[in-house]
């Protein structure tokens, strides 16, 4: 048990979570004053039909005031500003926000809106712009991966002027986080894997970087063990409601861990193949996690050590020799991959060079490496790296994950 | 492991631990929007200065803060009445409670009072009998307390209230104002933090609840006994003025795991240990905290044998990952189990007897025995309970081991 000189640890969200957690909406919102909510959500969630599990559980305990399916991919300003009408003009006293995260990201700006009036949400970026409690915000996740129903932060954006504006504050938190496991029942194998492998990633990159703290390493513990424990089970077994509550349950713990302890590598270079090649952020996650722990070894081994309890269980921890614990989790992620891919008929890709797009196209060709790299310098999760990177180590990375093979020790930083 | 059909948490408190953490106070309270905070204390906190520092924390932002120090057992309903006056006559916004235990008790109630109307304090009594949030309020921990001062529970003389908007918005704590203590004042607050947390893992299983309750056993386990070693150890004082912050470490765990403990202590039920210790504070000397502690481990393992409760995962705070992953599995309970136990004859043998190891030690007598079992079995449903009760009770009595 580390205590640091100095921690913070905050996560005000109250988590509901069960096989028929969405039963309490009504009663959770109740408590909060609030009888008519707006249900935020995306085609993707309607046309899986949980829309209809969704209000299939409310009916009875409260009236829904607005049904808003048109959140798209990336949160949008415009977006947020239409839903704001529609829960104005339909007078709702509550939003319940039913996606992954860009409905929460979208949710928690309408939230903005309708609660402190007018249309102009560049008025309410920055540190301390909210100055008291939103409307209730319900946050029924539906991808087990994000964490976004634990966070503070939204990032919406400004299309017309090419920009992500992310908004921070406290108020943004939702008041409540249902986590339910039929609202991931009907997810293919292969977003399953990469959804829990964003989760994954924020429990580990949570244990590890530099801004961690006693409870986030507490949540990112138990949020390892349950995504080691259940997710290939459920990869094979896609109605195993058990293990889709855990999986769901520790994509929130994750969430709460890295939310308060930050991210670093991993995320640095996922967000930046997101940017320049559009793959999707799980995919990436996955890749990039065993090469984070490598390249930071030297500066976390007895914490990448602690993984492998996580990871592999307390028998296999045992009977690994200290020195040789921090490989054997890096290989423990890379064997779960290539599970994983073998799991979802090669839809769970190991490394870069094998992500297709639809055409089935290459999606990162070898040749954009190097831009890459360069955006990936400007990303602040950088900062919070246990070993710094500069351009050329960053492209060293993304070399050998294009690959996907081994770091090279020698060419590893020790700073 | 199974996670159980529904399971739920909240912990609405943001915690800032370490040094320097009096001066993100301002900018927290900032964050809930509020600036002119009343600071509810007792003497020892003016005596001790420990209001001053709080003051110098809030003069670098510009701020300025009200002081009350006649916080203590003697404080009424007058002292509410007269709080409430001064709250709402001088504007103040938010209340920082700083101390511990009836002090911090008292900050809640004035603050049930200003946030709403005094008549709330008839109106909302009981289990989740308030229906809104209250104004900001903020704990600053100073060493020993109940434990259960980030809990959601607050009894003020017949005045009882359990609601999680009472679990404070901020709870800062600064080494700077974990002043020395009496060794068994940290016990008891360590001993009464453990059971809360090692109940937990009794119920059903919630990982939520169980990140906060391993840490608390995790830093029980690993500082209680060093600090209570220091504690007593002739030189201490000038050990601590000359080695300053790293020998402060210890007890700024401690005060975190009974905070920790207060997070536990909202989001779950009673235990039979901490009903069973309660029971036995009132009808004898024993600190109720030590006597939890006592039961503790015969409670445990009642569950465990009785209940068929698989409770092994307790040894890992206790010892850490490494010890825990070299324990055969049948053999950590029992392992556990023997590290309570471990450490309360340490502690025995530390404070030459006057922690007690057994009820025996603690001066109950059998017949006592039996009053206790009726009355911590009176808050509990299971109708085999006092039968439970008294079993626990005579092996805790010794010291003897619940046998499978």
């Amino acid at each position: 048990m580390r205590l640091p000189d100095y921690y913070e640890y905050c996560c005000r969200v109250k988590i509901v979570a069960g096989h028929d957690a969405l039963e309490k909406i009504p009663g959770l919102l109740g408590s909060l004053h609030a009888a008519r909510p707006m249900i935020i959500t995306d085609k993707g969630v309607a046309g899986a039909g949980l829309l209809e599990v969704v209000t299939g559980a409310l009916q009875d305990g409260v009236t829904i005031g607005a049904v808003a399916d048109e959140v798209p991919s990336d949160s949008d300003f415009k977006v947020v500003r239409q839903l704001a009408r529609v829960y104005r003009q339909n007078d709702c006293d509550a939003v319940i926000a039913v996606g992954g995260g860009s409905v929460m990201d979208t949710a928690k700006g309408v939230n903005i809106l309708v609660s402190e009036g007018g249309d102009d949400l560049m008025a309410f970026t920055g540190a301390g712009a909210l100055k008291k409690r939103l409307k209730p915000l319900v946050a029924v996740p539906t991808t087990a991966g994000t964490g976004s129903e634990v966070t503070l932060v939204a990032v919406i954006a400004d299309h017309e002027k090419n920009l992500k504006i992310p908004f921070t504050s406290y108020f943004l938190l939702p008041d409540v986080a249902v986590i339910d496991s039929r609202m991931t029942l009907t997810l293919p194998d292969f977003i399953t894997s990469q959804t829990a492998m964003d989760a994954l990633s924020h429990a580990v990159e949570g244990y590890t970087c530099l801004a961690k703290n006693p409870v986030s390493d507490a949540c990112a513990l138990e949020a390892i063990s349950l995504i080691a424990a259940n997710l290939l089970k459920v990869v094979k077994n896609p109605g195993d409601r058990d293990g889709r509550l855990a999986l769901a349950t520790a994509a929130t713990l994750a969430g709460m861990a890295f939310s308060n302890s930050m991210v670093g590598m991993v995320h640095t270079l996922g967000h930046s193949v997101g940017a320049v090649c559009g793959v999707p952020h799980g995919t990436c996650m996955a890749i990039f996690l065993p090469y984070g722990l490598e390249y930071n070894m030297h500066k976390i081994g007895d914490d990448a050590g602690e993984l492998l309890f996580a990871l592999a269980g307390d028998a296999v921890f045992a009977r690994t020799p200290r020195d040789q614990r921090a490989r054997k989790a890096v290989a423990f992620i890379r064997d779960l991959n290539q599970a994983l891919y073998e799991a979802t008929g090669g839809r769970h890709p190991r490394r870069l060079g094998e992500i297709t797009g639809p055409d089935g196209k290459v999606r990162v060709p070898r040749a954009r490496l190097p831009e890459i790299a360069r955006v990936a310098r400007g990303d602040a999760s950088i900062f919070y790296n246990p070993e710094a990177l500069d351009e050329d180590d960053l492209l060293m990375v993304l070399e050998a994950a294009w690959e996907g093979v081994p770091l090279d020790p020698a060419r590893i930083r020790k700073g | 492991m199974l996670l159980p059909d529904h399971f739920e948490f909240i912990c609405p408190a943001r915690t800032a631990s370490g040094a320097k953490a009096l001066e993100h106070l301002p900018g927290d309270l900032g964050t809930l929007n509020a600036r002119k905070p009343l600071i509810i204390t007792d003497k020892r906190g003016t005596e001790k200065g420990l209001v001053g520092q709080v003051v110098k924390a809030f003069r670098t932002w510009g701020l300025t803060l009200g002081v009350y120090d006649g916080a203590g057992p003697e404080a009424d309903m007058g002292t509410v009445k007269a709080l409430y006056n001064l709250y709402l006559d001088r504007g103040f916004d938010a209340i920082l409670a700083l101390g511990s235990g009836a002090t911090v008790d008292l900050a809640k109630v004035v603050n049930i009072a200003v946030s709403g109307r005094p008549e709330d304090l008839a109106r909302c009594q009981g289990v989740d009998g308030l229906a809104h949030p209250l104004n900001p309020f903020g704990f600053i921990p100073v060493a020993a307390g109940t434990a259960r001062e980030c809990g959601g529970e607050v009894v003020f003389g017949d005045l009882y209230f359990n609601s999680r908007f009472l679990v404070p918005d901020l709870v800062t704590i600064d080494p700077r104002m974990l002043t020395d203590e009496d060794p068994l004042r940290l016990v008891s607050t360590a001993l009464a933090a453990l059971t809360f947390a090692a109940e937990a893992y009794a119920g059903p299983r919630n990982p939520f609840v169980e990140s906060y309750a391993q840490l608390v056993i995790g830093f029980v386990f690993e500082h209680l006994l060093d600090e209570v070693r220091q504690a007593r150890a002739e030189k201490r004082r000038t050990a601590r003025l000359t080695e300053g912050f790293s020998l402060k470490k210890g007890r700024l765990a401690l005060v975190n795991a009974a905070c920790m403990a207060g997070y536990v202590h909202a989001n779950t039920s009673p235990g039979l240990a901490a009903r069973l210790g309660t029971a036995i504070g009132h009808r004898s000397a024993l600190d109720p905290a030590l006597a939890m502690g006592i039961v503790l481990p015969c409670v445990l393992e009642d569950h465990a044998h009785r209940q068929g409760c698989d409770l092994s995962r307790i040894l890992r705070p206790m010892v850490g990952l490494e010890r825990f992953a070299a324990t055969p599995r049948p053999q950590r309970f029992v392992a556990a189990m023997a590290r309570i136990r471990y450490l309360f004859n340490e502690l025995f043998v530390l404070t030459e007897a006057v922690v007690p190891r057994t009820l025996e030690d603690a001066g109950l007598t059998r017949d006592a025995l039996e009053a206790v079992a009726e009355a911590a079995a009176a808050s509990d449903p299971a109708p085999d309970s006092p039968q439970v009760c008294r079993t626990i009770l005579e092996h805790a009595f010794t010291g003897r081991p619940v046998a499978p």
